[in-house]
């Protein structure tokens, strides 16, 4: 574990491993990554209880773990490999780790959204 | 300056496939993303240099596209991009090279920019190495790539389309050390002249199987398939095997190749390697000897050939050369006591074709049949040979008159 995982958003992350400083591209892949986690909130939300929709959820937080740990997501990249595990598994913890994925979502997107906000300012 | 490649990238993942887009592109390559696989086409899969292909997506796994890759792009090099444990990469990338298909590398995610375009640009070098990779562009920069066309061959006897010769040209307008040059510019890059590479010859090989099979439709049948090959390849230990195993790949049955042997006047038959042979003869594979001027001018008694071919030099002017005629005859009568097919190259007029026909050979080719085409070019050719248009057309072409019809 690094001495990143325990943040829940790293902006320098992602312009290190694109060894980029432009920020309209950065931009355009925080947006891009936003969109995805607007997804997984949807999904969440409708999915009510993990058990109800393992199999989307398996899925989708595959699908997560690795961009949210692009991006310098990383307490919901490390909570979505365990969310994924849970799933695959059908364990006891499964509800209690998808009420913390819920629970980071949040804060998260505004993380992502401050930092595409100061992109924003840098560019004009 | 590297070239520019053509890339796909299977991923169901939009952040990855379009953070691989913009990567690709700042380096001047075009990558174009699929974010469902199930829409991908398979025969489309040749197209491309490079494959990033995401294992685990929904609906449709990795293993499947890399069956596909092997069977319709088997030059394709494929980059496993995943977030899964070692083990099963490990085992995907076992399967992929039983089935011949190039694993360039694996990039696990998240990977650093650095990590995916040095990758690509080692693909690229690779393709520049083997110099084998078939395209269909007309792509300015990459003229100089050696592509496979075909050359129909049909029944003299009823004109029934029957097989195709592969014929590895090289686009490009000057001198080449792969070959002599046609008028269109084209080179002529013999399939033989890299028979020491034998990762050349089983490259273009596969991939003329896979126009072969592609005609499969058109021509109602699967197809034969005649290969020019060296003789000194069949030197090569492993050489069979490598070839059997590639026929298994592409579900190919042996007994619609034929390897049409050259070079036989720089070595004795015998020196051949029998186990080569004897286990492509096991897989049902044919040999045809040449007979030609430059190259084997005696028919070797015993060397377990299976066709005899008679070169274009004998076949032009055949009517105005009473010797080429007799040894024509003579070839032609060998053929028939030996019970093996006798084809006939160069074919360039009807008289001639009809003259053969009379005297039993059985199969032809050559410019009055038809020329070097690709998959396209030959669903066309076979539109018009069926219609006896190609033969009347060419005809009239050659001396302005018109033709009788042909029924074929």
């Amino acid at each position: 574990m690094t001495k990143e995982s325990h943040l829940i958003f790293d902006p320098a992350t992602l312009p290190e491993s694109l060894e980029i400083d432009d920020s309209e591209i950065l931009q355009e892949f925080y947006v891009e990554f936003l969109t995805q986690v607007d997804e997984l909130k949807r999904t969440l939300a409708r999915s009510g209880s993990a058990a109800s929709n393992r199999s989307e959820l398996i899925i989708l937080a595959h699908k997560l773990k690795s961009s949210s740990q692009a991006v310098g997501a990383w307490q919901l990249s490390n909570c979505l490999k365990i969310l994924e595990q849970a799933a695959i598994n059908n364990t006891p913890e499964l509800q209690a780790v998808f009420s913390t994925t819920q629970l980071l979502i949040d804060p998260t997107r505004a993380a992502l959204l401050g930092e595409i906000s100061r992109l924003r300012r840098d560019v004009s | 300056m590297p070239a520019r490649q053509n890339i796909l990238i299977l991923d169901d993942d939009r952040f990855f496939s379009s953070l691989a887009r913009k990567l690709a592109a700042s380096s001047g390559h075009i990558l174009e993303e699929c974010n469902d696989p199930i829409e991908i086409h398979p025969q489309k899969l040749g197209n491309y240099d490079l494959v990033l292909l995401d294992i685990l997506m929904p609906g449709i796994d990795g293993v499947q596209i890399i069956k596909s890759i092997s069977q319709y792009a088997p030059d394709t090099g494929v980059v496993l991009v995943t977030s899964v444990e070692r083990p099963l990469i490990d085992s995907i990338s076992d399967l992929a090279s039983e089935l011949g298909v190039r694993i360039h590398g694996v990039l696990q995610k998240p990977y650093k920019a650095k990590e995916l375009l040095a990758l690509i640009e080692s693909n690229g070098k690779s393709l520049n190495d083997n110099s084998t990779k078939p395209v269909a562009t007309n792509d300015a920069s990459r003229e100089n790539q050696v592509k496979v066309l075909l050359q129909p061959q049909v029944s003299l006897s009823n004109g029934k389309w029957l097989g195709c010769e592969a014929v590895v040209v090289q686009n490009r307008k000057q001198n080449s050390h792969l070959g002599k040059s046609t008028k269109s510019g084209r080179v002529i890059a013999s399939n033989t002249a890299n028979h020491m590479d034998i990762e050349f010859v089983l490259k273009t090989l596969t991939h003329a199987i896979h126009l072969i099979k592609e005609l499969e439709c058109q021509a109602g049948r699967l197809l034969n398939l005649s290969f020019l090959i060296s003789a000194q390849t069949m030197l090569h230990n492993d050489f069979a095997r490598m070839l059997v195993a590639r026929l298994r790949q592409q579900n190919f049955p042996g007994s619609h190749l034929v390897l049409n042997l050259t070079d036989l006047d720089h070595m004795k038959v015998s020196e051949l390697r029998l186990a080569n042979i004897n286990l492509l003869h096991q897989a049902q594979v044919r040999f045809s000897i040449k007979y030609c001027n430059s190259g084997t001018n005696k028919i070797p008694d015993g060397a377990g050939y299976d066709e005899v071919k008679i070169d274009r030099s004998f076949i032009a002017n055949l009517r105005n050369n009473k010797s080429n005629m007799e040894l024509v005859k003579l070839l032609l009568d060998r053929g028939s006591r030996m019970c093996v097919p006798t084809v006939a190259e160069g074919i360039d007029d009807l008289e001639t074709y009809e003259w053969l026909s009379a005297h039993g050979c059985d199969i032809g080719q050559g410019p009055l049949v038809g020329g070097l085409e690709d998959v396209g070019g030959l669903i066309k050719w076979h539109q018009s040979w069926q219609a006896g248009t190609r033969i009347r057309n060419r005809t009239a072409e050659k001396d302005g008159s018109s033709a009788p019809d042909r029924n074929v």
